[in-house]
């Protein structure tokens, strides 16, 4: 009785997973014909050469080496962690400032002292006395700093920013 | 809205660390194109910056017609094959490549004084792969390493899906027979 191989293209298919021949049709076949049973063994074989890893290796530092080549994010990253340190620090010292400038400190060393530490009383008010009139003769010079400083932060902030966001 | 979309919407958004991920998840696929289209190490690397580098300047096109990675290995093609044509490296011929190497291996039949271990086969067959016209090497890769359907590969390609299995179909049948034929593995696959 003539057998009929199996081709080149549906053993793959079956391989592939894409035949419609049943895989107990296949054994059945298989079992009588030593020649699609060579074949099939040479498919399975070379199937499984090609899912090995080829091992194509790109530098260690390639990602980094990309991401140099992009200005958008040279210039983004650092510019954005400068700026951000940069008006934290103005955005404090401006409070600060405030603070120092408009809330009469005396006062408080006075309600403190009351409570808890009559000795200190007198060190407490000099001190910030001393503090007050340090800044009383400066207030105008440090005020327009500090909005000078805000105004610049502001505008590299806007001007750096539009660039990478 | 899915995992892609989120990682594009922060690379838009200017986040390194973002791209830094996208970079790292698709380069074994990029690898996997741009290394077997290009036989020179430098160009390999260098190549393969560039996928990433056009592909972040074009992200902001990237519609989600297709997936992300089927976008990246589709960059990686047209910019290995641009670079062949230019350095004339590659033809696209396929047909009348692959009917030229299927003829070699009559004459190449003559040397079959090769003894080959099964250490060697897995060197063997990436010579042979090298060695098949370049959209088939391609092919392979992509199907067997990557799991790309037809469909995928046919889009990175631009080419139809029947035509994408018929050079599969040829790929593999070229392989086993110039094994066979040229380095005599049967008795390791047997």
């Amino acid at each position: 009785m003539a057998i009929n191989h199996w081709s080149d293209e549906e053993i793959q298919e079956f391989l592939d997973g894409k035949s419609s021949i049943s895989e107990s049709l296949l054994e059945e076949h298989l079992k009588i014909c030593a020649a699609c049973g060579k074949s099939f063994q040479y498919y399975r074989n070379l199937y499984s050469g090609l899912r090995q890893d080829p091992k194509f290796q790109l530098p260690a530092n390639f990602t980094q080496k990309v991401i140099s080549r992009i200005p958008q994010f040279v210039q983004g990253t650092a510019r954005f962690k400068f700026s951000d340190i940069f008006i934290g620090s103005i955005g404090i010292a401006a409070l600060l400032g405030a603070m120092i400038f408009f809330i009469d400190f005396s006062a408080v060393a006075e309600a403190l002292a009351k409570f808890s530490f009559p000795a200190v009383k007198a060190d407490l008010q000099n001190w910030f006395h001393n503090s007050i009139s340090t800044l009383n003769g400066g207030v105008l010079l440090i005020g327009s700093s500090v909005l000078t400083l805000l105004v610049t932060a502001t505008l590299d902030r806007l001007l750096s920013g539009s660039k990478y966001r | 809205m899915t995992e892609t979309g989120k990682l594009v919407k922060l690379i838009l958004s200017g986040d390194a660390q973002a791209f830094e991920s996208l970079i790292e998840e698709h380069k074994p696929l990029v690898s996997h194109v741009v290394f077997r289209m290009i036989p020179n190490p430098q160009d390999r690397e260098d190549i393969s910056q560039e996928v990433f580098i056009k592909a972040y300047q074009n992200l902001a096109d990237f519609r989600f017609e297709a997936k992300l990675s089927t976008w990246i290995a589709q960059i990686a093609y047209n910019l290995a094959i641009n670079y062949s044509r230019q350095k004339k490296m590659v033809s696209l011929d396929v047909l009348e490549l692959a009917d030229d190497s299927e003829g070699h291996l009559v004459s190449e039949n003559m040397q079959q004084d090769k003894t080959v271990e099964e250490k060697d086969i897995s060197r063997l067959l990436k010579t042979e792969i090298d060695n098949l016209p370049v959209q088939f090497r391609v092919i392979v890769s992509l199907f067997h390493l990557d799991q790309m359907s037809y469909n995928e590969i046919g889009k990175i390609l631009n080419l139809p899906e029947g035509t994408v299995k018929s050079y599969l179909f040829r790929a593999r049948k070229l392989l086993k027979d110039r094994l066979l034929s040229k380095y005599q593995v049967e008795d390791i696959w047997q």
